[in-house]
């Protein structure tokens, strides 16, 4: 069918449909939605740093009253780190949405550099979150071991074990962002890159930042930072290992302790479900070749 | 504050194009209910920005704006809105003086297909679509997607394409 009588058939029934609207109720609504909005940023706000603000007395009163030993002071530093890196990057880029009324392109840039900051954010969790707490814990679990040990060595397989329950957990913590990077955010920042490459101009040789994008070419890993991130990740990698035999291991027990009166088929089908999900959690990462320099 | 004259304006673009916000929610959901969602939650939007809207640019241009960013921000998992508000707007389908006649089923059908390849077309290929069938002219439907008059041309001549052989598509269908 010819656009322009698609176009009349539109018009048609455009004039067909009648719509009444309820004005007073809508001002309300929007009275309503805009209360609801600073609410929740309100409380965003608070969640992720009033609590912090409170923690920092509540761990003085605490140590000082059970005479910790300085070691547990390492958490305040660890708390206003997180907290001033909070309120800079607030600052810096505060997430509030666009003015709906912008052009559709102003938009949809705006939204792709909210969207990539935030995958920023989740990719350097380890950096600006669980590095400050992950050293303040570890070097008070030792101080505590060394002072029940009085030895090195003591200190070192004392401290060993919550040392490493806190590093599953933080890992833990690490992976559960990155999964929400991978299965929210970076299929968002797909769709607006070739919403914006479907839009840049092909008329004119104006070089702007969309008009050098190409879907296919969109990377969707972290970009590699050199020989220490390298380290890191054949680290984790091992780490990952660890856990995901420790997680099999403990479905695998689940399955015949708890659910042995069930038919093995069932059993099977119930640890493959599981088993899948720990594989999306943790993807196996394929090995690298080593940068170079 | 939205301003008295914006508003009436607003308003009484509303009465004569209130079936835009209705096809516009239409062409980016699959449900009745999901349109009714999108369909409040332009309104919204639009009433929100309201205070924003500059007499630069005209009325049809600014609430497509509107239209366009809200329905591509949209999600289909959000909250749907119909069970926690009352419906801001109720849509009739007014009555035509010729009895229901072949020609008119046919014309339901045509419309019907015509939603569906729109769906299938790309989002802003969609948007550009919905700007033509609105009959917006070159310089508005520029100012609505920000880009130029000229690019604007070469991406509807694409999209018109696209449109007609998913179309055909459809009309050569089982």
């Amino acid at each position: 069918m010819d656009p322009d009588n698609l176009q009349q058939a539109w018009q048609t029934d455009k004039a067909q449909i009648h719509v009444k609207i309820d004005t007073d109720h809508l001002h309300d609504e929007v009275q309503s939605a805009q209360r609801g909005f600073l609410n929740m940023i309100f409380w965003r706000d608070f969640r992720e740093v009033a609590v912090a603000v409170i923690m920092i007395p509540l761990w003085i009163v605490y140590g000082t009253a059970t005479s910790q030993p300085w070691a547990w002071y390492l958490t305040i530093p660890a708390l206003i780190f997180i907290i001033g890196f909070i309120l800079i990057d607030r600052m810096r880029h505060p997430q509030l949405p666009c003015e709906p009324s912008e052009p559709l392109l102003q938009s949809l840039r705006v939204a792709l550099t909210q969207v990539e900051h935030q995958i920023w954010l989740l990719r350097n969790v380890f950096w600006w979150y669980l590095l400050p707490f992950s050293i303040a814990i570890i070097a008070f679990f030792i101080q505590v071991s060394w002072n029940m040990t009085g030895s090195i060595w003591g200190a070192l397989l004392c401290g060993l074990f919550p040392t490493l329950f806190v590093l599953a957990l933080y890992r833990g913590i690490y992976l559960l962002n990155q999964f929400a990077v991978r299965k929210q955010l970076e299929p968002r920042r797909i769709e607006l890159l070739e919403m914006l490459a479907s839009l840049h101009d092909t008329t004119t040789d104006v070089d702007r930042a969309d008009a050098t994008i190409d879907p296919r070419n969109i990377a969707t890993e972290p970009p590699d930072h050199g020989r220490f991130n390298h380290v890191l990740r054949i680290f984790f990698r091992q780490t990952d290992r660890a856990i995901r035999f420790f997680i099999y291991g403990s479905i695998r027990l689940f399955c015949m302790t708890v659910l042995w009166k069930m038919p093995e088929q069932r059993q099977q089908e119930l640890f493959a479900s599981f088993t899948n999900f720990v594989d999306e959690l943790m993807p196996v990462e394929s090995p690298r070749e080593t940068p170079e320099g | 504050m939205v301003d008295n004259d914006d508003k009436s304006l607003f308003l009484s673009w509303l009465g004569e194009h209130g079936s835009s916000v209705v096809k516009v929610a239409r062409a980016y959901t699959l449900s009745s209910d999901e349109c009714q969602d999108l369909a409040q939650e332009i309104l919204l939007q639009a009433w929100r920005s309201l205070s924003n809207f500059k007499r630069q640019s005209s009325a049809v241009t600014w609430f497509y704006r509107v239209a366009l960013n809200t329905a591509m921000n949209w999600h289909r998992k959000d909250i749907p809105r119909r069970l926690r508000q009352q419906p801001l707007l109720e849509v009739h389908a007014m009555p035509t003086a010729e009895p229901d006649s072949a020609e008119q089923a046919l014309h339901r059908e045509t419309i019907e297909q015509l939603y569906q390849a729109i769906r299938k077309l790309p989002k802003a290929d969609a948007a550009l679509v919905l700007l033509y069938l609105d009959e917006l002219s070159y310089a508005q439907m520029s100012e609505v997607l920000g880009i130029s008059e000229s690019n604007v041309g070469v991406k509807l001549n694409r999209a018109k394409k696209l449109l007609s052989e998913l179309m055909k598509g459809k009309s050569h269908g089982p």
